[in-house]
């Protein structure tokens, strides 16, 4: 009883830790992104680090800047850029938080620790559904708010739904995880070929909008900003898609049992799963749809977690969520700081992937030691 | 004569022996020569029908009687190619199915090989990386030695073949070159980082994790200079370049000179591979079976993983992407031989070609000869779907 306390405790302490962290990382990418974005950039070359230096001043208190020629290159106009930057930072905290979230439900519920959206065919639903709405509509994307979340997030579920039964048809009666992971890769395959043809046959000004929508999401870094309106929305919707894992945290603790078990324990495993499985998808597509891929944040950031905070349900979906959103606010800094001509800032997507593969097979190699079982 | 040792046993106690039909992993001689000259003459067959009687179906409709003069003239035209004349354009598709039949074998070869070598039902040269490094490879040529195709300043074909005929070997392959190199660069990589990480010893996971961690950096490098393209370029032509390596198609390779060029490097693989079957047999066994019989595995593993990855990224170079054919072709391949690796070689080298020419008629028949991976991933895809679906309620297969 005292060990469990103690254990507890310990939780407790390792989570408020993580959120520190977090507010710290907070702190660091409000500096950097507000002050000195674009360090390795063609406009502000590296070299020229005082220039850096004095516009990143200039940027955070609004100071007209002025060259020995006296010509003004900046002057207070940042705020509107500031407040879109801010908007982006706060819209990856929430991504970062509900993508980690979702990692940890997944492996809960399917008992598996590869068990994740990205591998089960979440990512590639909604992908085909970016690819479907820029064959619809071509440049209007970016205004449809209602469609891409419905097409996103149908495309995700059917695709959810079709690698669960194929593992289920090929794993016969038993419910193997296995079986659902290859599955899901032979898919993801197949509609990443699918995807490549339809852009090998896609007009450029296509191209590019899916491009964007991919890599960016809706968080274009460099001048569009979406409205605070949207932000109230996906934190709306956020909110009610997280509710039921806190409220229902008992249950999911009970699903690490076996089924015949939790349903002993007068918990219907069928019912968690399922309303899991829609939530779990809706914060997927909200996420996606705003930071574009960063999906494999999911497979990434559970292992990591369970290794901090222990398998307690409710630490590791505190600790979880505040170490999702403090990797992608990292992940975000690093892209603000590179400027490319002719694209813009980096996309945040392939930066997840860069950092999260390390961290990937540090985990795949100390599988053992992590704490559960295969 | 110690490695020699390894190509006399005889192979019976593999698993799942007991469920196989007597015949079945004889040797080649007998009831194996049978299948394979049924194989072999199914292959004739089929490519003579893609040769003779491929049409576009869809994009220009076609009544019977016009189909049938068309045959005829085609028909009057393979006279003409083997009498040695002018044959009107057939000879470019008799090359294009020879090199398509080539591809096949070598991509089929590789699977079965890299299966049977990393005893694992998913391992595939595509796995390891090896596309990957081909991948970047493209993205670096497109990025720093690209120039407008001439094609847009020249109207006519004479024009045109006049310029090709100018061109020095490099600068006419230099895409292919390039990707060459990535390819073996990549497997090099892969092979450093797993015997690095294995600390001397390449097992098989070791392999798999690092290929896998390898193609996501690619793939993060690539879809980069992808993004990069579509948005800096006037002309579209570098992200449809780049788009093209990873569809597939035969547009490259169609006279006898890619036939040769293609052709030599697949058959002396294949025939080293073909040499190695004894020792096949017997890392089958395990890793410390095979050792305790006297063979190298780190050595040999190493020695069939170049080879694999040269053929393949041969294949990728000239021809692009072609997903699953490595990976499905060998599992009915197995069914129909078994899994000796002497007749399973060759068998799978049939099939596989088999398989490719089949696809690429389909290809031109719906007019899809430059995306052939949509249809060999989407037809490959439902395949192992039905392979894993037979194989997996059984478990009692040699896999899986």
């Amino acid at each position: 009883m005292r060990t469990g306390r103690r254990a507890a405790a310990g939780g407790r302490v390792t989570v408020a830790l993580a959120g520190a962290l977090l507010i710290a990382g907070l702190c660091f990418a409000l500096c950097v992104r507000t002050g000195a974005p674009e360090l390795i950039s063609p406009r502000y070359p590296i070299h020229n680090l005082g220039l850096w230096a004095k516009l990143g001043f200039a940027r955070v208190f609004k100071l007209p800047l002025y060259t020995q020629r006296q010509t003004l290159i900046a002057s207070s106009a940042y705020y509107f850029e500031t407040v879109a930057r801010a908007r982006n930072l706060a819209v990856t905290v929430l991504c970062g938080g509900g993508i980690a979230l979702c990692g940890v439900i997944f492996q809960t519920i399917f008992k598996n620790p590869a068990a994740s959206p990205t591998m089960l065919g979440v990512s590639n639903g909604i992908e085909l559904g970016m690819l479907i709405l820029v064959l619809k509509y071509s440049a209007d994307v970016f205004s449809k708010t209602t469609e891409r979340y419905l097409l996103c997030f149908g495309m995700a579920l059917a695709m959810l739904a079709l690698v669960m039964f194929l593992g289920k048809l090929v794993g016969g009666n038993r419910r193997s995880v296995t079986d659902m992971l290859l599955s899901g890769s032979i898919l993801s395959q197949i509609s990443g070929v699918v995807m490549m043809y339809f852009r090998f046959n896609m007009a450029q000004e296509d191209l590019q909008t899916l491009q964007t929508l991919t890599l960016y999401g809706f968080t274009v870094n460099t001048t569009y900003s979406f409205a605070g309106v949207s932000l109230v929305i996906l934190v709306m919707l956020l909110f009610l898609c997280v509710m039921p894992f806190i409220l229902m945290r008992f249950s999911f603790d009970a699903m690490s049992f076996a089924d015949e078990e939790t349903a002993l324990l007068g918990i219907n495993p069928g019912v968690v799963r399922a309303l899991a499985l829609f939530a779990v998808t809706f914060i997927m597509t909200a996420a996606i749809l705003y930071c574009g891929s960063v999906g494999i944040l999911s497979l990434v950031i559970p292992h990591a977690c369970r290794a901090v905070f222990g398998a307690r349900f409710k630490t590791m979906l505190a600790g979880s969520a505040l170490l999702g959103a403090l990797l992608l606010v990292i992940c975000r800094v690093i892209s603000s700081l590179i400027y490319i001509d002719g694209i813009g800032f980096l996309p945040i997507g392939p930066i997840v992937g860069l950092v999260s593969a390390p961290l990937l097979v540090a985990v795949l190699v100390k599988r053992r030691s992590a704490g559960y079982e295969t | 004569m110690k490695k020699r040792d390894g190509n006399r046993i005889k192979i019976t106690l593999h698993e799942g022996a007991e469920n196989r039909r007597p015949g079945d992993a004889g040797l080649v001689f007998g009831d194996g020569a049978k299948k394979l000259i049924r194989l072999a003459c199914a292959l004739a067959v089929l490519a003579f029908a893609v040769v003779m009687l491929r049409y576009d179906f869809v994009n220009r409709p076609v009544t019977l009687a016009r189909y049938l003069s068309a045959a005829e003239v085609r028909f009057a035209a393979l006279g003409r190619f083997l009498s040695g004349r002018e044959s009107n354009g057939l000879n470019y598709s008799i090359y294009t199915v020879i090199i398509a039949a080539f591809v096949g074998a070598a991509l089929s070869v590789c699977g079965t090989v890299s299966q049977g070598v990393f005893r694992n039902p998913i391992a595939s040269p595509s796995m390891l990386g090896v596309q990957s490094g081909g991948m970047v490879a493209a993205a670096l040529y497109l990025i720093i030695r690209w120039e407008p195709s001439p094609a847009s300043e020249f109207f006519t074909f004479e024009e045109y073949s006049t310029l090709l005929d100018g061109m020095s070997f490099f600068d006419m392959y230099e895409r292919q070159i390039w990707m060459l190199v990535g390819c073996l660069a990549g497997a090099g990589v892969i092979i450093a980082i797993s015997t690095r990480a294995g600390r001397g010893k390449m097992s098989s996971l070791v392999l798999i994790i690092s290929g896998t961690l390898f193609s996501s950096f690619a793939n993060t490098f690539t879809s980069l200079a992808r993004f990069w393209f579509v948005y800096n370029d006037p002309t579209t032509e570098r992200a449809y370049a780049m788009m093209g390596v990873a569809m597939g198609s035969f547009a490259n390779t169609y006279t006898l000179r890619h036939l040769v060029m293609l052709g030599i490097p697949i058959l002396i693989g294949l025939g080293a591979l073909f040499a190695m079957s004894g020792r096949l047999n017997v890392i089958m066994f395990g890793e410390d079976e095979a050792r305790t019989l006297g063979l190298n595995v780190t050595r040999f593993r190493t020695v069939v993983f170049l080879i694999c990855a040269t053929l393949s990224a041969v294949v990728l170079s000239f021809c692009g992407q072609m997903g699953f054919v490595g990976l499905v072709v060998p599992h009915f391949a197995r069914q129909i031989s078994g899994s000796n690796f002497r007749l399973l070689l060759p068998v799978s080298a049939l099939l596989g070609a088999l398989t490719v020419v089949l696809v690429y008629g389909v290809a031109a028949c719906v007019g899809m000869t430059s995306s052939l991976n949509v249809i060999t991933s989407v037809m490959g895809g439902a395949m192992f779907m039905f392979i894993m679906l037979k194989y997996r309620r059984r478990r009692n297969a040699d896999w899986a």
